[in-house]
């Protein structure tokens, strides 16, 4: 008896784990609705931010103050995002602020970023593929082997599954004289062959330093960045742009960013001027051009936009935009005080795992309320069970009173 | 009496046994040709490249095996039971219930635990000879949750089989099929990392959900 009371309590448990993720699971599918935040750049010409809303309304253009703008005279506030268009109807301006148009500089000055949290939260393979930084043709060409930079670096060819004893050793010993400093704590380069050039890896040694690793006609090029002691590395995000004038974005502990520029054979990290945000769970966008980089960045709460200056990266306008009332958190705050999530409902990661939301107090009352009724729901029960299920109810909501009507009578 | 119990769970399920033991060694051994193949067509280097970067499934046939054979078995093992109330039978023999039980879910536990062992060991063994442990590790990660779900199955099913209401059966196999879903989720390999100790620390405690019937079934209720 005493072990058929413990296995219904495990029973009883396990029903409610079901019934706290997939009860939110449905009412959540019935009933989230998209957060369209509008298009924002940041116009060269009216020094503002202009917003296309998504949202099907009739004036879909708009300032940061309120103007509005026709289909025409957006585009025209818009030179440098819309110049194909504008250059086709021979409308593009010749200059802007006394900068002449190039549409090589147009080209080559153009930045497109973006950066999700799953970059960072993700299962690593421990495995790269280092390409030849000067190759002979102008496409890339797969090398043929894998590398492994852990304890130590180690090449292993495809062909045999063996380590390439000769190339690791000349990497490994590259590593050592350049002051790497082993185990890694992480390495980040682009693995893609397509991209349009490679700068090998940024990988962080053992005692925080932030290394430059690649592989240059055949023989490793390893650089200390000399980064200031004041930037303690947290992720870096390489990205090829067609100027060569930085190698990435570089994101320290404290969640500030920098882009990291090739200077001169040395590396400045030069930062953005923006408030520091959350490595693990904001969302980033930059559309750059020559003269400003429209930077948006997407909270839980809402979306901060910067236009930065190019060069400088200084801020020179900012503003901020709430996120929409989502339905589904609104029957949240009302019914479920607490619901189980085992994939990340925010997109913030890739790692499979229970997850617990809180999300707010005034949702208890539907717990008060299931505790009070509970009393009426299951009849033919001793004093001593009526407020067992009165209690269970409070504690675990909607979750705990379907539990128990499945576990009732039984 | 202990062995008499254990040959009546072997006479149920030897024939579903040798014919998972031939699916498993016959989709491993495909697995295998289908991997040669792939790696003749697109050449070793860019496999191994498509591994890392694309995280493409290498066995993707093995997917729901595991789960099937969990379920085969439990079906195989205790259907039986059910049919003319033989389970009825089983518990009047001069043994303690609880003891019969454990040994028949630890029969059918142990069996699909030796069938998935000797299949992911296997599995592994061979792509250790053609990739770098790494690769290896990464095909590790993506098979073991798929796995943890055949013994999941296995007592899931024994507890659906066992429920002597049909009303709860029917709450249990919802229930069951939910927490199958786990397993199943679309992510990269890997992913599952933190969730394992909480997928096999369920499989434990799933171990006690078929007692839960019997001891009900033994009071009478249907």
């Amino acid at each position: 008896m005493k072990n058929k009371q413990t296995i219904y309590l495990i029973l009883l448990l396990f029903f409610t784990g079901i019934a706290l993720w997939g009860i939110p699971e449905l009412v959540k599918t019935a009933s989230v609705s998209r957060n369209r935040y509008p298009f924002v750049y940041f116009s060269s010409i009216e020094k503002k931010f202009l917003f296309r809303e998504l949202d099907g309304r009739k004036e879909p253009f708009h300032d940061d103050e309120g103007k509005i703008y026709t289909d025409k005279t957006y585009d025209a506030a818009l030179p440098l995002f819309n110049f194909r268009q504008l250059t086709v109807n021979g409308e593009m301006p010749d200059s802007i602020d006394g900068i002449a148009i190039d549409p090589r500089l147009l080209r080559i000055k153009q930045v497109n970023f973006r950066y999700s949290p799953v970059e960072k939260n993700t299962p690593q393979t421990g495995l790269y593929i280092m390409y030849e930084s000067l190759p002979k043709k102008a496409k890339l060409e797969s090398p043929g082997d894998v590398f492994r930079l852990k304890d130590k670096i180690e090449f292993v060819d495809a062909e045999t599954n063996s380590v390439n004893r000769e190339k690791s050793e000349r990497f490994q010993s590259a590593l050592l004289k350049a002051g790497y400093v082993f185990p890694a704590q992480w390495t980040y380069g682009n693995l893609n062959i397509r991209k349009p050039y490679d700068e090998g890896y940024f990988s962080l040694d053992a005692q925080g330093e932030l290394y430059h690793i690649k592989m240059v006609n055949g023989r490793p090029f390893v650089k200390n960045t000399q980064l200031n002691d004041s930037i303690k590395p947290a992720f870096f995000s390489m990205l090829e742009v067609a100027d060569k004038r930085f190698y990435g974005f570089l994101f320290d502990k404290k969640g500030y960013a920098y882009i990291l520029e090739a200077d001169a054979g040395k590396y400045n990290a030069l930062p953005l001027e923006i408030a520091p945000f959350d490595l693990d769970k904001d969302e980033w966008t930059i559309m750059g051009n020559f003269l400003y980089w429209t930077v948006s960045i997407r909270t839980d709460a809402g979306k901060h936009f910067y236009a930065l200056d190019a060069e400088t990266l200084k801020n020179r306008r900012y503003f901020y935009q709430d996120a929409a009332v989502n339905r589904w958190n609104v029957i949240a705050n009302r019914l479920f005080p607490v619901y189980l999530t085992v994939k990340d409902i925010d997109k913030h990661s890739e790692f499979i795992a229970p997850r617990l939301h809180f999300t707010a107090y005034s949702a208890l009352w539907a717990n008060v309320l299931l505790a009070f009724l509970s009393v009426f729901i299951f009849p033919h029960r001793t004093k001593k069970k009526k407020i067992f299920d009165s209690v269970y109810s409070l504690v675990f909501g909607i979750a705990g009173t379907t539990a128990l009507l499945i576990t009732h009578n039984s | 009496m202990y062995q008499s119990i254990v040959y009546k769970e072997w006479i149920k399920t030897q024939k579903v046994i040798w014919l998972l033991l031939a699916v498993f060694l016959g989709l491993g051994i495909y697995s295998f040709m289908k991997i040669a193949e792939d790696v003749r067509l697109t050449g070793t280097a860019a496999y191994w490249e498509a591994i890392i970067q694309k995280d493409i499934s290498l066995f993707p046939f093995f997917k729901y095996a595991p789960l099937l054979s969990g379920f085969l078995l439990g079906i195989t093992q205790y259907l039986p039971e059910l049919q003319y109330k033989r389970l009825k039978l089983t518990l009047h023999l001069p043994l303690n219930e609880n003891r019969i039980l454990s040994l028949m879910l630890l029969y059918g536990f142990s069996v699909a635990g030796l069938l998935q062992f000797l299949t992911l060991s296997g599995l592994l063994l061979g792509l250790s000879f053609l990739f770098t442990t790494e690769i290896v590790y990464v095909v590790f990660w993506k098979l073991l949750p798929w796995f943890i779900a055949g013994w999941a199955a296995y007592l899931l099913t024994a507890w659906v089989c066992l429920e002597p209401l049909w009303k709860r059966r029917i709450s249990n196999m919802i229930a069951g099929i939910c927490v199958l879903s786990f397993f199943f989720i679309q992510s990269k390999s890997g992913a599952y990392q933190p969730f394992i100790p909480y997928l096999a620390t369920f499989v434990l405690i799933a171990f006690s959900f078929p007692f839960y019937s019997v001891m009900r079934f033994k009071e009478g209720i249907q």
